[in-house]
């Protein structure tokens, strides 16, 4: 057994938890569980549920699926040194599996602790505490693209922006920070005017920021200290469709990789339909968008969205205004475009139960300065079938995020009412 | 089924179904509605001075029938569209680049402001001083007629494009040139074909007056030519001729426009 001296010391030498606040690393030394392992064990395997992280005291840990190591994440395909963190996906939010496994090359002594326990602990140290937590996710996030070679992990970084800094200065948005881990779908839900759109159009790249940065897949694409350039690796569906109403659902379809002069005009062809075909849109190629229904409109449009191959498709509440029994039939064809390809997605809206229904994790947003107020994760299996919004684990999610979101609704109103007064 | 027979099938059953319309009866009813109530003031013993209809339609064929009536739509027409082609050029040319350039646009547009409320017959003193014959002053004054209706409506589509459309082409990835090519000006179609549409009717207004004032052949010489010589029918003639050349040419302009934006229904 170690004592805690010891202990102290090994965790002390990981990068991450020394840079924790004062408190952390005694309250997880005085709680990690010691652990040993025999050489051969299996700690973790891939995809088991995550809830433990560890640190290594002594032995030799190899990650079989890791390819080369980056330096940058500090990921490797062996845990060598003492005080290494492994198994951190337990301490991110949302509960990922693991997407690595660890097998011990030789008997193996750990420090394990509960990753739940672990973000709890570092949330109740304040500010630093959660910037300590942050810099954790953020390495996650990185290092699950890189051992899982998916693209489209959004990375967005204490973003504020501020409208007319020299007039009336509006803070739209403050402290925004998050995560989005490539292929998941994460929803952000507030009420009007919270900041949500300007903080998916600073994305999408067509406007500023005023201070903090914005990450795809590790590369800058915006920050307060440059222009933004719009581009179809992160293509938006707008709030009221901009499907180009001058061209046919084909041309539409095909615009993006001609005009980017990616495909000739005949791969694109072929491409776009075997896309319709696909999602059931094959009817419809020869149409106008005037001669189409709105929900149908919002269709063509995610399917040309996926036709540019995006990163990430960014949602600007497109579902606002249509009825309801047509939502349920655009939503279902979301769904099953979403796990066609496992893009990652942004999705806005301010309908609660619609974010729930088709979101791994709901942001609900505070009111100006617009920043994320409450994590909701959505435990619910995909595919996720109509019958889902009667069901009764449905329905206490979305009871659960109403409570937490009224309180948000009355300030916001609270607000505006000030404003007007 | 043969394409050819679904064609004629179809333009069949599109003429019949206009036929049987109750609109284009409707439309027919008030133009035989209005002969008639001039044709009965006449029985009536009002209005001597105009012609009866019936007095109209013995007198025409002999005025038709006259030599340079068929001359006198020639020259017409030939002055209106080649005051209105110079027109739409110069208006989508110029209107394209204020449209593009904030900068040119801030430059041009007072300019332009004033010129616009001077009505285009008053510019015919000068015109006439600075033109070497009266041709090229009746087509200045309908140039002058038709640009600024065709210039505002293109400014005012380049404006009305949504910037959902310039802002999702900027996301698929669109250079300056395809956002140019494939979103401002598809975007822009409709409202210049609205611009043209007017632009004709006006062109047509300022042919006629020129002709009066300063013309030695075309319609609007023909009518005020008819009213010196004390032609009545041929005032009425010239009159009738010149509503007819401005509803063909407004009509071939929504044909076009039709043609040419084929998304708008």
């Amino acid at each position: 057994m170690l004592n805690t001296e010891q202990r102290l010391s090994i965790l002390r030498a990981n990068r991450h938890l020394s840079r924790a606040p004062a408190g952390v690393i005694e309250t997880i030394a005085e709680r990690a569980e010691e652990m040993d392992f025999a050489k051969g064990a299996v700690i973790f395997s891939r995809q088991e549920p995550s809830v433990y992280c560890y640190v290594l005291v002594s032995g030799h840990i190899s990650h079989p699926e890791v390819q080369a190591a980056e330096e940058q994440f500090a990921i490797a395909r062996e845990t060598t040194v003492p005080g290494q963190l492994f198994g951190w996906a337990a301490a991110v939010e949302g509960m990922p599996d693991r997407i690595i496994s660890a097998r011990c090359d030789a008997p193996t002594r750990v420090l394990a602790f509960d990753g739940k326990w672990f973000q709890d602990l570092c949330r109740s140290h304040g500010e630093p505490g959660l910037q300590a937590l942050q810099d954790l996710v953020r390495s996650y996030a990185g290092h699950e693209r890189t051992v899982s070679g998916r693209r489209g992990w959004l990375s967005i970084r204490n973003v504020q922006k501020v409208y007319d800094p020299f007039g009336k200065s509006v803070v739209a948005v403050d402290g925004c920070s998050i995560e989005v881990r490539p292929g998941e779908f994460c929803a952000i839900v507030g009420p009007s005017g919270c900041g949500k759109s300007t903080l998916l159009n600073a994305v999408a790249g067509f406007d500023t920021i005023t201070s903090g940065e914005i990450h795809l897949d590790g590369e800058r694409i915006n920050a307060a200290d440059m222009k933004p350039k719009p581009g179809p690796d992160r293509i938006v569906v707008f709030q009221h469709g901009a499907l180009f109403p001058w061209a046919t659902v084909l041309e539409n379809m095909i615009r993006g990789p001609i005009v980017q002069n990616k495909m000739s005009k005949a791969q694109a062809v072929q491409r776009a339909r075997d896309l319709l075909a696909r999602v059931g849109l094959s009817k419809v190629e020869s149409r106008y968008p005037a001669g189409m229904s709105s929900g149908m409109c919002r269709r063509v449009e995610i399917a040309r969205a996926l036709m540019n191959d995006p990163r990430v498709i960014l949602l600007d509440e497109p579902f606002r205004g249509l009825d309801a029994l047509t939502k349920t039939v655009v939503h279902n064809a979301l769904l099953e475009m979403y796990e066609m390809e496992r893009r990652t997605v942004l999705f806005i809206t301010h309908d609660l139960e619609e974010a729930i229904y088709l979101a791994d994790r709901v942001l609900v947003m505070t009111t100006r300065p617009g920043s994320i107020k409450q994590t909701i994760f959505v435990d619910l299996q995909r595919p996720r079938p109509t019958e889902l919004l009667g069901k009764e684990e449905f329905l206490q999610l979305k009871e659960e995020a109403i409570a937490a979101v009224h309180e948000e609704a009355v300030k916001a109103f609270e607000a505006g009412e000030r404003e007007m007064a | 089924m043969t394409p050819l027979w679904d064609t004629k099938w179809f333009l069949w059953e599109r003429w019949s179904r206009r036929l049987r319309s109750a609109v284009l009866w409707q439309g027919l009813a008030g133009i035989i509605t209005f002969f008639f109530v001039w044709q009965v003031a006449r029985w009536l013993g009002w209005m001597v001075i105009i012609p009866s209809p019936i007095e109209l339609a013995g007198g025409i064929p002999e005025e038709i029938s006259r030599t340079g009536y068929w001359q006198n739509w020639v020259d017409s027409s030939r002055r209106v569209f080649a005051g209105f082609a110079v027109a739409a050029v110069a208006g989508i040319v110029i209107g394209v680049v204020m449209g593009m350039s904030k900068g040119l646009r801030a430059t041009i547009f007072p300019l332009f402001e004033v010129m616009r409320p001077i009505p285009p017959l008053a510019w015919l003193p000068l015109a006439i001083l600075f033109w070497p014959s009266s041709e090229l002053t009746m087509i200045f004054l309908t140039f002058i007629g038709a640009f600024f209706p065709i210039l505002l409506n293109v400014l005012a589509g380049i404006d009305k494009v949504d910037p959902r459309y310039r802002l999702a082409a900027l996301s698929l990835g669109s250079s300056h040139g395809a956002m140019f090519r494939r979103v401002l000006i598809p975007g822009a179609l409709p409202s210049l074909f609205t611009g043209l549409a007017i632009a004709i009717g006006i062109t047509w207004e300022v042919v006629i007056a020129a002709e009066m004032a300063s013309g030695t052949n075309g319609l609007g010489y023909m009518t005020w030519d008819s009213y010196m010589t004390h032609s009545m029918i041929g005032i009425v003639l010239g009159m009738l001729s010149i509503g007819i050349a401005g509803m063909a040419s407004s009509w071939i302009m929504r044909v076009v426009g039709q043609v040419a934006t084929p998304w708008q229904r």
